[in-house]
């Protein structure tokens, strides 16, 4: 009789975990995804703002001379700056960092996670 | 069998191997059924609140310092899942015409129930209640803020109060 219940018990908990970790996976996927895309869209907006403007013609002087360079490094710093579509480099900066947030805490999960799945699947398989 | 200590076996369930969770069902099954079984007669009910209060203990385990003893932490989930069975069975109690009748042809009782009561001074009477609602002598002293002694004498002298004069015509109040 306690057996039953035991085993009632035991199915129960990996019916939860089946759930919660199927969910967790298409939720972290999902989100993932998201944001990658959202990175990649105002990456490429900034990019074609800048190729729009000619801002990026302004690192032709890398090519010059060291000395002149240095002369007028901060000149091009300050005019990049200036010319850049800060709206949209915000919100790429923020993405990003969601986004690597994200990628580490799953990296770190990883173990656990396939921990999980490979008892999950010899439960049901064996069940 | 193996010889993991709790703590290891909730460490390795925390890292994500489920399997081991059998180990600790298995351990205090029989603990929590004996204790259940004290308070609650139907098996079908008792098998519920177990399943319950072992998955509620799964879902906490992330939570869980496995530094601390298990047993405690999970009975502490099998009072609060009773709690929930008694709120739920009283929540579920049809009401029914037939009832509502019935309780009209016998006034009586009722009547015989309330004078019995009366003369219980307050906290006997709040005592025999939770015993009669199925609370445990321990939840009785939490609810009433006496230990748990305190409670048995509370509801020894009830008793006896009640089988010394099961007329129900005495009136009288005492201390």
């Amino acid at each position: 009789m306690r057996k039953i219940l035991e085993k009632r018990i035991i199915r129960k908990v990996y019916s939860y975990e089946t759930k919660l970790t199927i969910w967790k996976l298409i939720a972290r996927s999902f989100i993932l995804l998201s944001l990658m895309m959202f990175v990649a869209l105002f990456i490429s907006m900034v990019t074609e703002e800048l190729v729009r403007q000619q801002t990026l013609d302004i690192f032709d002087l890398f090519y010059e001379d060291f000395v002149v360079i240095k002369e007028n490094m901060a000149e091009i710093l300050s005019t990049f700056y200036q010319e850049l579509p800060i709206i949209e480099v915000i919100v790429a900066f923020i993405t990003t960092i969601f986004l690597l947030i994200l990628s580490i805490k799953l990296i770190v999960s990883i173990p656990r996670i396939k921990n999980k799945i490979r008892s999950i699947v010899k439960y049901w398989l064996s069940n | 069998m193996r010889n993991l200590s709790d703590k290891e076996t909730i460490l390795r369930i925390k890292n994500g191997k489920i399997d081991d969770f059998t180990y600790i069902v298995k351990k205090y099954n029989k603990q929590i059924y004996n204790y259940i079984i004290k308070k609650i007669k139907n098996r079908d009910d008792i098998e519920d609140v177990i399943q319950t209060s072992f998955l509620q203990f799964y879902k906490a385990i992330a939570r869980f310092d496995e530094e601390k003893p298990v047993l405690p932490y999970l009975f502490q989930i099998v009072k609060n899942e009773m709690k929930m069975f008694w709120r739920s069975k009283k929540k579920t109690v049809p009401l029914d015409e037939r009832i509502a009748v019935d309780e009209q042809e016998e006034p009586v009782d009722q009547g015989f129930i309330e004078r019995q009561l009366s003369k219980l001074n307050h906290e006997q009477k709040k005592a025999i209640k939770l015993v009669s609602e199925g609370f445990s002598y321990r939840e009785i002293g939490k609810f009433l803020g006496r230990p748990i002694n305190t409670i048995r004498t509370i509801i020894r002298r009830a008793r006896e109060k009640l089988k010394n004069d099961p007329s129900g015509k005495s009136q009288g109040h005492s201390g």
